[in-house]
């Protein structure tokens, strides 16, 4: 009697237990990293949760943040762009070399980025037109980027940023740093844009069928194009804060930002084109990852051990996606 | 029956009619480029210029059949340069040398079968996964060996920088790596069935392939050609050096692209792969011997690269 009794109420403890199990695969995997890194600084570091580190943390997060807005975009239209790091690259030296002095400060900050996108209107062309394969076509990109740069400077790096760079890349207002709410504005800008307009729709349905998307006639070439353009111009617009914050030229920048691309987008629980989460994911990966690799420099781990640490983070974040995608 | 997709608009679907790809193209482009320079430069014809063209390939010839074997399947690497580092890293460790080789086979089959099986099992992407062990694999590797530095062992030592009757025994390095490559691939069962795999993963499990098996062995072959790079590298230049084998990772991908293999998968072989990196190393030696600036160099491999995918027609569009 007793068992009849308490059998209904546990299953039902059970299906509500397994239902909150299911919403939390649904978060994306960055909340989580989160939560165990306040839990990790609180107990090991705590100045890092006070209100002054934690803007710091979201000024570096800021160049990062929009990298990865960029890898977020292509990823999420079954593509992928390896050519950010050398867009960094770029960006770099186009800010901190003589090409652009003397320019009015918008243009200074205009004109790299429209560099950016016409990078990204080439891989556009070869991935969308020419359907060759992103991974290899931005590969060559990446490293024809790369050599261009060093070829250009010798090898040594250029000058120091302008004023107007560096003011964006490190500036303030009041304690909120500028960097931030250009990657903030820019991000929910772009979320915004993919939630109401035509070409968000477009991006949504090649992501989750390609095949079909054309078959209903949805102008996949065009779309996947725009789609470069658009996120080669926020890779663009993150080289520029990148090179405004650390200040100065320098050839070796952009090597590991594919790899936190890349990262961030997967913590923010998205692979190619799968996943219904929204941008926020990706704005607190971006975060997750800046404060992991303070946390790590607090603690004075060697660059070894951050690579360790940063693969097993997309290694563990992607497989937690691809588990939680098979379920839903 | 015809294919429904043929009849998308702008999709050219144009048909390989053998499993060879694009191996023919590429064996003209090597011959053109060999006659332009041996007609540009002196040197290039001379027995010296030889010895140095088949040293400079021959790592490049090792990571590259290993590329090839996963891009047959219709899969990618990027951990290949992580691997050459790592084994490098291994091989010249203070360790009794056969504890070294045993370290090296398993890290090879340790991360080979996280490749596969990550990939074939759970469905992530190639290039998510190798670019994760990637990663983590250079930061054992620069664990393991900081700087620079090292001694070969003995068993090694021998095996680069010689010469027998003015012939490099690189060249044997690269025989018998082109060999292994042609038997596993042409006279082996795992050959037909990565060459399956890479045709239509769903029709090889239909057919009884046991497709993650395959995938996870390819995997770790290709793991075991970059270790074998990894190894020739650390003997060459007489120390060990854990990010010795990072620019491999692109160059791989560049000659197996340029030897006419599809990165879809199934169409391609170890012939073209040759002579895709023969073409890479005429070209870096050409100009060299025309004085070309380095920063140059990566510059016309990558644009190479980019023409190289970019006149291959494939259906699927993206990644």
């Amino acid at each position: 009697m007793a068992n009849t009794m308490t059998t209904p109420a546990t299953a039902e403890r059970q299906s509500s237990l397994a239902r909150l199990g299911t919403a939390l695969l649904k978060l994306p995997p960055s909340i989580f990293v989160i939560v165990c890194l306040v839990v990790v600084s609180l107990a090991l570091v705590p100045v890092l949760t006070k209100l002054p580190f934690q803007m710091v943390i979201l000024r570096q997060a800021a160049p990062v943040g929009l990298v990865i807005c960029a890898q977020l975009l292509v990823m999420r239209a079954n593509s992928i762009d390896l050519s950010v790091g050398g867009v960094f690259i770029l960006m770099n030296y186009l800010v901190t070399s003589s090409v652009l002095h003397g320019l009015p400060d918008g243009l200074v900050l205009v004109l790299p980025v429209l560099v950016a996108m016409v990078i990204g209107a080439i891989n556009g062309f070869f991935v969308a037109v020419l359907r060759s394969s992103s991974v290899v076509v931005t590969l060559a990109m990446g490293s024809v980027l790369m050599g261009f740069v060093l070829l250009l400077s010798s090898g040594r790096p250029p000058g120091s940023a302008g004023d107007f760079i560096k003011w964006l890349g490190v500036g303030k207002i009041g304690i909120v740093p500028i960097a931030a709410i250009i990657w903030l504005t820019a991000t929910l800008a772009l979320e915004v844009y993919l939630r109401r307009s035509v070409y968000g729709r477009f991006v949504r349905v090649i992501g989750s069928n390609t095949n079909a998307a054309a078959l209903s006639g949805i102008p996949v070439a065009k779309t996947l194009f725009t789609t470069h353009v658009l996120s080669a111009g926020f890779a663009g617009l993150g080289g520029v804060l990148l090179a405004g914050y650390i200040g100065m030229g320098s050839v070796k920048i952009g090597t590991d930002i594919v790899m936190t691309s890349i990262a961030g987008v997967i913590l923010g629980g998205i692979t190619f084109g799968k996943g219904q989460k929204s941008i926020i994911g990706a704005i607190l990966a971006a975060y997750a990852l800046a404060y992991v690799f303070n946390i790590m420099t607090a603690l004075k781990f060697g660059e070894p051990a951050k690579l360790i640490v940063q693969g097993m983070i997309i290694f563990a974040a992607s497989v937690v996606a691809s588990v939680s995608n098979r379920k839903t | 029956m015809t294919n429904p997709f043929d009849s998308i608009p702008g999709n050219l679907g144009i048909s390989t009619s053998s499993r060879k790809g694009g191996q023919n193209l590429a064996l003209l482009i090597v011959i053109v480029v060999a006659v332009g320079l041996t007609v540009s430069t002196e040197q290039f014809l001379s027995a010296e210029n030889a010895q140095n063209l088949i040293v400079q390939m021959t790592p490049l010839l090792l990571v590259a059949l290993g590329q090839m074997i996963v891009v047959l399947t219709g899969g990618l690497d990027v951990s290949v340069g992580a691997m050459i580092g790592l084994a490098a890293a291994i091989v010249t460790a203070p360790v009794e040398p056969a504890l070294a080789v045993l370290l090296i086979m398993v890290a090879v089959t340790v991360v080979g079968s996280i490749n596969g099986l990550t990939i074939a099992l759970l469905g992530i992407h190639p290039i998510i996964t190798t670019l994760s062990t990637s990663t983590v694999i250079t930061g054992i590797a620069l664990i393991l060996r900081p700087t620079p530095g090292g001694d070969v062992p003995g068993w090694l030592a021998g095996t680069a920088g010689r010469d027998i009757a003015g012939i490099p025994i690189e060249l044997l390095w690269c025989i018998l790596a082109l060999l292994l490559a042609l038997g596993l691939l042409g006279r082996t069962k795992l050959g037909l069935y990565i060459y399956a795999i890479g045709g239509s993963a769903e029709n090889a499990r239909l057919a009884g392939i046991n497709v993650v098996r395959v995938t996870v062995l390819s995997y770790i072959a290709c793991s075991a050609f970059a270790a074998l790079a990894g190894l020739f590298l650390a003997t060459r230049i007489s120390s060990g050096d854990a990010l010795i084998g990072l620019p491999f990772t692109l160059a791989s991908i560049t000659a197996v692209a340029l030897g006419g293999t599809q990165f879809t998968g199934g169409l391609g072989g170890a012939r073209g792969t040759l002579l895709g990196c023969m073409l890479l190393a005429f070209l870096s030696n050409g100009m060299n011997l025309l004085n070309v600036s380095p920063f140059l160099q990566a510059i016309v491999a990558g644009l190479l690269l980019l023409i190289a995918v970019g006149f291959t027609r494939r259906k699927t569009i993206g990644i």
